[in-house]
């Protein structure tokens, strides 16, 4: 005769009763929500995932994150470090856009951001919001070698290094207009980056966009509304050049800033960019490090 | 399910049912013990539960009448004993004892006992632990009676049943490499308590749009389609694309077990296995294969996707991708006897697995994690039915990605089930044709089965969740003739749940509803060539089938809500672009939810034989052709599937 055991039962149904109950925790314990406040690095916020040119057929671009980092990593370098290597392909550039969220080419509005610097100056448009707040620059450590992995960066001539020409790297922060067509077709994007240019105590925050309508008898009409301006700072252009003095003294790592001073961003779908092209090393495969990338 | 002692033994018993009288001895006549049954079945055949009732009041009240010799008792008491296990109460088990106690050294009313353990009670399994006791004590009483030169012509009926019910107790276990052990034929009660190995084995491989796990295809297909669609990914799709999601990728799976069982541990299970999809993932959902708009011999700009394709193809590789899986586990089972409250099983383990080909962009990287699942099931009698509660709780710890911010980097699977099943083993009145004549007759049945269920499946990317879930309600009919039916509705949804970083709120993601929900109608026809209740011996010397089913399932597939991207709305300006073009050809976006209905119907052979030749080990096979269509898309398909088991886990059937 099998006895019933009071603790056998208990054992069972403890065993049993929290696992309905097991699941993932909630959406909203698993980040911190709100906007970025003051200086922030990137790789924080931002993912690479904004693959363009030849980098949008798979293989092309491949991107290591804190794996086969150039070594050793600038001196009091934050955030992630990374590694491009690049495959030119057909349309002879490549580059990357760190997007929030991932993946987002306008789809949905850009991460809030709060700068550490008082503009002194307030939105026109929302003057009771307090003053606006902006950022000096965008900074980022940067490296270019040549493909095979291994190779040191600098001008070696072997059989197994291949000799990279100088190169012109471009980098930039903001700039993501969904609104533009994309290249290989599809839809345009109703966001992008949302900031205030503040220049010569000018605060331009808006514009008007005069979008078409439809009346309810059918027929089309227009109307103009008010949308926010496109926060578009200039893009900064560096040439690795391993020689460069600079470079040398700073361990091999090249430097690059993006002036953010004449800007209060608001809402940001690209975090930083960057690009490449092979027009001096024609069809060669090359390798990009960045690292250290933070907005200040 | 209940096996309940067949009816169809009732004539063969009725010639075994002999009493003899052994030389006067204290403890009464020498009975037959297949006189239990046959008094079991003169008080059940025919009868309601009512009267059956009744039949038991009168065999209880009293139970002896008068000095009685203990044989005579024994008898009498197993007969209640059986009464009581067919009308499900709980001191059934007391009356099987009190037949042993009184007559020692007859085996028949062990095994009697034993089959009460591996044939009413249990939950989702015999109470293997339990019931070998009592059959390995028939064994060695068998044993007995042969030595002492009293071993009669009905106790090699008790033997073969025996045999068969030990093969039956383990045949999820494979092959057990002990021969003088718990492999057949088991001799006397040696294999009680050693520990002893099995192994089992199983080998499937199919061309279906259905994975080894029957995963809802309609959601899978509409899930992909509806990420391909979001403006995140790929946005506008094609039709060659839309048409070739609905695939059927070839699948091998291979997996090997080794079980060691021990009566007061249970079973220990140490399992390696493999699996592998061949051209069946989607490795770019920016790119999927299939797209149509090609370069036109270089008149058109071709399509990225369409590009892409080429440039797979031209490096050998298959439009989508392969998927290699390979998985190491030590899991525990074992039933528990908790009556008068339940029995309870206790199943779970830990796997680790090896994962390639399911990252998106990175098809030829490896995930490597562990999973871990609980499968609690809980089972007790109402009366003459049983009432059985299944949970399922399965997490698999996935790997976190290396890329992407850290709030994004988080993997994981977390399944959670539940299914309660209603067994109705009382007979039913039911049309009968008799004589020529369509007659109202109560007939008993194998069961009748109800179930009533749901699942929640979660994958979580980052802050995102998949959420898929089903709820079902079905039922089941096993005839005691040859035909069997299952009826099954099903309803499943799915969303795609995601935390507005900006705001701290969960909604939906815009630009990838993947909000979606369909009903299945579900189910099967099973004609039983060979039964295996009508089986209870074991009938052959090498090989002894034991059961070969034609089935012939159905599935249709609806979709009742959900839509595409079929438009952008910009909530700065309040425009809304309406983008619908793309979908010429298969309706709208705005349907694009019925994208996949589909209607299945097909044959299957299932059979189950014992190697009672070598050990005795269950191999279990299932051979099936299904005819899909897809009447949205115009596209037939042809799912061809087989399987090959000795051995099983029943979860996984």
């Amino acid at each position: 005769m099998e006895s019933l055991s009071p603790a056998r039962i208990a054992a069972a149904l403890l065993l049993a009763l929290p696992l309905l109950a097991c699941g993932p925790t909630a959406e909203e314990d698993r980040a911190k929500s709100g906007p970025i406040v003051g200086p922030f690095l990137v790789s924080n916020f931002f993912t690479p995932s904004g693959l363009m040119g030849d980098g949008a057929t798979p293989e092309r671009v491949t991107v290591d994150i804190n794996k086969n980092c150039k070594q050793p990593r600038p001196p009091g370098a934050q955030g992630d470090c990374y590694r491009f290597t690049y495959v030119p392909g057909s349309v002879h550039w490549a580059g990357a856009f760190w997007s929030f969220p991932a993946n987002n080419w306008g789809s949905t509005r850009g991460r809030q951001v709060i700068g550490p610097i008082d503009l002194m100056v307030t939105d026109p448009d929302k003057p009771n919001a307090g003053n606006l707040h902006g950022y000096s620059k965008a900074r980022v450590k940067f490296a270019m070698c040549a493909d095979p992995a291994g190779c040191p960066c600098g001008y070696n001539n072997s059989q197994i290094c291949p000799k990279l020409a100088k190169n012109d790297l471009h980098f930039w922060a903001g700039k993501l207009d969904g609104r533009m067509p994309p290249a290989d077709g599809g839809p345009p994007q109703p966001y992008y980056d949302e900031g205030c240019v503040v220049l010569a105590g000018t605060v331009l925050c808006s514009t008007d966009q005069t979008i078409e309508t439809t009346n309810p008898d059918g027929s089309k009409g227009t109307k103009t509304v008010k949308v926010p301006y496109f926060f578009n700072p200039g893009e900064t252009t560096k040439t690795a050049d391993p020689d460069d003095p600079a470079t040398i003294a700073n361990g091999g790592w090249g430097s690059a800033e993006v002036d953010l001073s004449m800007w209060a961003p608001q809402r940001v779908l690209g975090g930083f960019g960057f690009s490449t092209n092979d027009e001096m090393n024609k069809n060669l495969p090359q390798v990009i490090y960045l690292d250290d990338i933070a907005w200040e | 399910m209940l096996k309940k002692l067949s009816l169809m033994a009732s004539g063969f018993c009725s010639t075994l049912a002999l009493t003899s009288y052994a030389a006067a001895e204290d403890r009464g006549p020498e009975i037959n013990p297949y006189e239990c049954l046959g008094r079991y079945e003169a008080a059940t055949g025919n009868r309601s539960m009512g009267q059956v009732r009744a039949e038991l009041e009168k065999r209880t009240h009293p139970l002896f009448e008068g000095p009685e010799p203990p044989t005579v008792k024994a008898m009498k008491a197993c007969v209640v004993a059986m009464l009581k296990s067919r009308l499900g109460d709980s001191d059934a088990e007391d009356y099987y004892q009190m037949a042993v106690e009184n007559d020692p050294e007859e085996p028949g009313y062990e095994f009697w006992y034993g089959r009460y353990f591996s044939g009413f009670r249990g939950a989702r399994g015999v109470i293997v632990e339990s019931a070998e006791k009592h059959f390995y004590a028939a064994l060695k009483k068998l044993d007995a009676k042969r030595a002492a030169h009293k071993f009669r012509d009905y106790h090699a009926v008790v033997e073969e049943w025996t045999h068969k019910q030990l093969m039956y107790s383990y045949q999820e276990d494979g092959i057990h490499l002990l021969p003088w052990f718990k492999g057949y034929p088991q001799h006397g009660d040696q294999g009680l308590n050693v520990p002893d190995v099995s192994i089992s084995g199983q080998f499937h491989v199919s061309k279906d749009t259905r994975d080894f796990f029957r995963n809802n295809e309609m959601r899978l297909f509409t899930n992909e389609m509806m990420f391909i669609n979001g403006s995140y990914r790929q946005f506008q799709i094609d039709k060659g694309q839309l048409y070739a999601i609905a695939r059927t990728p070839l699948r091998v799976r291979g997996e090997v077990r080794a079980r060691i069982r021990q009566n007061a541990i249970g079973a220990v299970d140490l399992s390696v296995a493999t699996e592998t999809m061949k051209n069946g993932q989607i490795n770019s959902y920016y790119l999927p294969p299939g797209d149509t708009r090609s370069d036109h011999g270089g008149m058109t700009p071709s399509s990225p996707a369409w590009r892409y394709e080429q440039q797979r193809r031209g490096e050998g590789l298959t439009p989508f991708g392969n998927v290699n899986l390979f998985e190491a586990g030590l899991g525990y089972e074992r039933v528990f006897p908790l009556f008068p409250i339940m029995d309870f099983k206790l199943k779970g383990g830990v796997k680790y697995f090896d994962r390639q080909g399911v990252i998106e962009f990175l098809e030829f990287d490896h995930e490597k994690f562990l999973g871990y699942e609980a499968r609690p099931s809980f089972s007790r009698f109402m009366g003459p039915d049983k009432l059985t509660l299944d949970l399922i709780w399965v997490y698999l710890d996935v790997t976190d990605v290396d890329f992407g911010v850290n709030s994004e980097k988080g993997r994981g699977k977390y399944i959670r089930a539940a299914n309660l099943e209603y067994a109705i083993y009382r007979p039913f009145v039911l049309p009968s044709v008799k004589n020529g004549t369509l007659t109202m007759a109560r007939t008993p049945t194998r069961g009748w089965y109800w179930n009533l269920g749901g699942a929640d499946d979660r994958d979580v990317y980052g802050t995102r969740t998949v959420v898929k879930q089903d709820a079902y309600l079905g039922t089941r009919y096993e005839g005691a003739e040859r035909w069997d039916f299952q009826l099954q509705g099903t309803y499943s949804t799915s969303d795609l749940r995601a935390l507005d970083l900006n705001t701290g709120k969960v909604g939906p993601v815009p630009g990838q509803p993947m909000k979606f929900s369909s009903v299945r109608a579900s189910g099967y026809l099973q004609y039983r060539l060979i039964n295996p209740d009508a089986i209870p011996g074991v009938n052959g010397k090498v090989i002894a089938p034991d059961m070969v089913h034609v089935v012939v399932p159905f599935s249709v597939d609806k979709g009742l809500s959900g839509s595409c991207e079929n438009h952008i709305r910009n909530e700065l300006t309040g425009e809304d672009t309406n983008l619908s073009a793309p979908w010429i050809g298969y309706g709208t976006a705005a349907d694009c939810y019925k994208m996949y209905e589909n209607v299945r119907v097909g044959a299957e052979l299932w059979t189950k034989f014992y190697g009672t030749g070598f050990l005795g080990p269950a191999f279990l096979s299932t051979i099936g052709y299904d005819y899909q269509y897809f009447w949205t898309l115009k596209k037939a398909v042809h799912n061809v599937h087989m399987s090959i088991r000795m051995g099983w886990d029943w979860h996984k059937l």
